[in-house]
């Protein structure tokens, strides 16, 4: 019986006029939004790696000069363009590409792709993830709000009901009916996406395009159901298509607009100037009550007791060189503190988006969906704090080179090519799908909350049928 | 009043009158804390300077070489912060202004330095928008609008009551009339009221231009009120049911407010691409590299980011190498920096043509241009700081190629910062074209809605065929 309704609801969708000039459009956007950003990708990556490999290059090129002249010409970190950006580009283009890795320093990304955007991106950007997460919901509330309502008001419901059908399987078959014409409709842009996937990036994304695929199915699914107990609980068509578009409106555009107001009123970031004049005055007094002079003549006299000398002249090491690292390592501090700060003060706002996703699905979803397409704010920080890490590595080998090799006063010191390819070079590494994954707890939480509710829902409403039909 | 009598009785007004109200004005306090700061940081920045330039002032006049050395004030100690003017009632309609850099500290370094840097933020709240009274207007308002109006022909002819004033001699055509002018007026004067509230609540005193900035948001958004209110109109007179109405209607939305502005931005950036921010930043560092080894030789003894660690020193001797080293980097930069001002005038004027696909972008042009958050105020303010900048940069490079001091009545020579004038003329004339269009559109509509009207048995003759075909 299940699959009878399934067959009959499924065919009658497919003939549904609304159905295939939905479908015929869905897919020419989704295949626009693809096509497009794909070229993009292509672009953006080539112009990317290529930077990335021109800095390289020009560092380890950079000739003859003392390490501290070297450090603070430093390197340039580049977040890669990885492939499922394409697919869903998140928070990329409110980041900066690029990260200046200098001596004393820690720099925020800079180069933000949005601030050459016209004026209409704050209508937002055209993306597949922005056509499922948006436009989906719409299409299966226009090919399912009828779907009891309808056979209520024509008296078709009570006829159904009449032949021992019972609510449950009924909803069932509802349901797989139309799930079958999402899918119909689905199919050519998953098909599309995996093949460019693949020819552009080979298998290396596979699994997290797999993921993302059951994803938004989950969604999908979630949606249909939302539909189907809407359509059951309004006895009119009208009123259950009315309702279904205030909640879409409601989920997809003012929800979330909401949470992120809320979300900078709750917990406010500082200003550039705020922060950096935060971190001098950190800097200036020093960590742990220790001014750095204090620090660095504590230092000094360890160091004279250690060579047994009481000038730095005398030292058979540059002092400069412990000094640039005694700057680097309050450096360090400081700027850690006010990172953590900085990042903390995001997290309590990304924190209002989590709850705000109970009553907006597509809060959950868009944030799991950057987290599997690597274009979320979690994979932004991977990027910034992988380039801080090499950033105090690299000052490290270079005030070890100034200390070592050379002598206090001597400003005529000169490192070359071996030590710039000592130190390296910085190389993204994205992160595996497990990391991601570990940041999505909370949206996959409430994705399975939304999936108990309507669940039970659908099942209450079922049961309601036969008394309402 | 019987119209009104209705509305109140299906609560639908209250609803409405509550829901609008409370949104505005939670959307009209976030803008204004969100401008409020802003304006703070600008003010607390100026403050700052103004502070400073007093303090060296001072010194120079008492003959301190920091204070007096040109090079030293431009190039390291003073950072002039340059700020765009605030514009009445700018928080309700945020525009670009939550992500486009509001000051600049300038300095007599190239304009690569400052260009390009921006305050830490919660990328994923950019990426959302803000909730803001222009949203409300642009999205919310054509929901409010078609949930008023869908029906306004086709639910009545359903109902049976236009038939049954057909019979008893009653003009169809007056009394949907009676009912579009009824509903239309409630909620312009609503929206008005709700204006006039949220202008209230906006920051600033109240002059003759915020009398000029709130009449034409309202005329603006009763405008385009009108305009979707004409067009649920026609599309009831036309539709078979309630449904369909709705449908269509909500797929008009769909494509106005959400897909033409998506798809514009998308040609946008296809057709005029931003020139890369990766490039501009491997450019820059050969620039650099190319500069400093041109003057290495000059140089030889100190450290840019420390002259005072290598001892004794010829400051004016440094300074003149920096200048050197500046002006030929700067002759790298400058072709590239205006590349990216020139794509963003090529992007505004594209989106001039644009704007008349939707009237979500025409109402979204006028609104931010009103409030002075969009591009072309942007670019103005951008165009003075280069001129700006250009002053500055003449005034201290003059002094160190002629090592002449700094002396305390310099300081009082220092070049001002002009922000471009808000021009209520400019922005009238910017608003007159948008305005005739939709009010031109507006009236297309009534008409037909009107002639359909005309003849009710047409109107009739849609409930005899088959309501879900």
């Amino acid at each position: 019986m299940i699959g009878d309704v399934a067959k009959k609801e499924f065919r009658q969708t497919s003939r549904d006029g609304r159905f295939r000039v939905a479908a015929v459009l869905f897919n020419a956007l989704t295949l626009l939004a693809l096509l497009s950003a794909a070229q993009r990708y292509q672009i953006l990556s080539a112009e990317r790696t290529l930077a990335q490999e021109v800095v390289a290059s020009q560092w380890v090129e950079q000739g003859e000069k003392n390490p501290h002249s070297a450090a603070h010409y430093g390197q340039y970190a580049f977040r890669p363009a990885l492939p499922l950006a394409a697919f869903d580009p998140g928070v990329q283009a409110f980041e900066g590409v690029s990260i200046w890795l200098e001596a004393h320093k820690r720099n925020f990304a800079a180069g933000r792709p949005v601030d050459d955007m016209s004026p209409l991106s704050r209508f937002g950007e055209l993306s597949i993830a922005y056509v499922l997460q948006v436009l989906l919901p719409l299409i299966l509330i226009l090919i399912g709000y009828s779907s009891f309502a309808a056979e209520r008001e024509s008296g078709t419901l009570r006829q159904l009901i009449a032949t021992g059908v019972t609510g449950g399987r009924l909803v069932a078959g509802k349901f797989l009916g139309l799930a079958g014409s999402a899918m119909m409709l689905l199919s050519p842009t998953i098909v599309v996406a995996f093949a460019l996937l693949v020819w552009s990036s080979g298998a290396a994304w596979i699994a997290n395009a797999l993921s993302l695929t059951v994803l938004y199915l989950w969604y999908a699914a979630l949606m249909l159901a939302l539909v189907l107990f809407i359509s059951a609980v309004f006895s009119t068509a009208r009123g259950a298509l009315m309702a279904l578009l205030v909640i879409w409106a409601l989920g997809n555009f003012v929800v979330p607009r909401i949470a992120a107001d809320v979300g900078r009123l709750y917990s406010p970031t500082p200003p550039a100037a705020t922060l950096l004049r935060a971190i001098e005055n950190d800097l200036a007094s020093g960590i742990d009550g220790e001014t750095p002079a204090d620090r660095i003549e504590k230092r000094r006299q360890q160091l004279y007791k250690l060579y047994k000398v009481s000038s730095d002249a005398d030292l058979p090491i540059n002092i400069q060189g412990v000094i640039f690292s005694i700057q680097d390592e309050i450096g360090d501090v400081v700027y850690d503190k006010h990172f953590s700060d900085l990042e903390a003060a995001i997290d309590k706002q990304v924190d209002i988006f989590e709850i705000a996703g109970m009553f907006s699905p597509r809060l959950a979803i868009m944030l799991i969906s950057q987290e599997l397409s690597g274009t979320s704010i979690g994979h932004q920080r991977q990027f910034a704090d992988g380039a801080e890490v090499f950033r105090r590595d690299l000052m490290r080998t270079l005030n070890r080179d100034i200390t070592l090799n050379s002598r206090t006063g001597d400003n005529t010191y000169r490192s070359s090519g071996a030590l710039w390819k000592q130190a390296g070079e910085y190389r993204f590494k994205a992160e595996p799908l497990s990391s991601s994954l570990a940041r999505c707890g909370g949206p996959l939480m409430l994705l399975a909350l939304w999936t108990v509710l309507l669940c039970t829902l659908l099942s209450s409403a079922s049961r309601r049928l036969v008394g309402i039909a | 009043m019987g119209e009104l009598n209705l509305l109140r009785r299906e609560q639908i007004m209250v609803w409405i009158v509550i829901g609008l109200l409370v949104a505005m004005l939670f959307a009209a306090f976030s803008g204004r804390l969100l401008i409020a700061e802003k304006r703070s940081i600008a003010s607390q920045a100026d403050n700052e300077a103004q502070m400073l330039i007093a303090s060296l002032k001072t010194q120079a006049a008492g003959g301190a070489d920091t204070a007096r050395s040109a090079g030293a004030v431009g190039y390291s100690v003073l950072a002039m912060p340059v700020s765009k003017a605030a514009t009445p009632l700018e928080g309700l309609a945020i525009g670009q202004n939550d992500f486009l850099p509001e000051t600049y500290r300038v300095t007599a370094r190239g304009a690569h330095t400052f260009f390009g840097q921006s305050d830490p933020e919660n990328s994923l709240r950019l990426a959302l928008g803000n909730f803001d009274v222009a949203f409300i207007v642009i999205w919310v308002l054509p929901l409010l609008a078609i949930g008023l109006f869908f029906d306004i022909v086709v639910g009545e002819r359903e109902r049976g009551v236009l038939a049954l004033a057909s019979v008893a001699g009653a003009s169809v055509g007056r009394i949907v009339r009676y009912k579009w002018w009824s509903r239309f007026s409630v909620l312009a004067l609503l929206l008005a009221f709700a204006l006039f509230l949220s202008a209230l609540l906006q920051q600033g005193p109240w002059g003759t231009t915020t009398t000029f900035v709130l009449t034409g948001w309202i005329v603006t958004t009763i405008v385009y009120l009108a305009l979707w209110c004409a067009l649920a109109l026609y599309v009831s007179t036309v539709t078979r049911s309630s449904e369909s109405a709705a449908t269509y209607l909500a797929g008009a939305w769909l494509v106005f407010v959400v897909l033409v502005p998506a798809i514009g931005n998308l040609l946008v950036t296809s057709v005029v691409p931003p020139p890369s921010r990766v490039e501009l930043t491997a450019t820059l560092r050969e620039a650099t590299e190319q500069a400093d080894k041109a003057i290495a030789a000059q140089r030889e003894q100190w450290f840019f980011d420390h002259p005072d660690v290598s001892g004794d020193m010829d400051r004016q001797a440094y300074y003149a190498s920096v200048a050197r080293s500046e002006a030929e980097i700067d002759k790298v930069m400058s072709p590239l920096l205006a590349e990216f001002a020139q794509n963003s005038r090529d992007q505004q004027r594209i989106v001039e043509s644009l704007k008349y696909l939707s009237p979500s972008t025409l109402t979204f042009r006028a609104l931010t241009a009103l409030s002075g958050s969009d591009g072309d105020q942007h670019a103005a303010f951008r165009d003075a700081v280069i001129a700006f900048h250009e002053k500055w940069r003449r005034f201290f490079v003059s002094r160190i190629e002629t090592a002449e001091a700094m002396t305390a009545e310099d300081y009082d020579r220092l070049p001002v910062f002009e922000p471009p004038a808000y021009e209520t003329r400019a922005i009238l004339r910017l608003l007159i074209a948008p305005m005739l269009v939709m009010l031109g559109l507006t009236c297309g509509l009534c008409f037909l809605a009107s002639r359909r009207l005309r003849n009710p048995e047409d109107i009739f003759a849609l409930s005899s065929q088959n309501r879900y075909s």
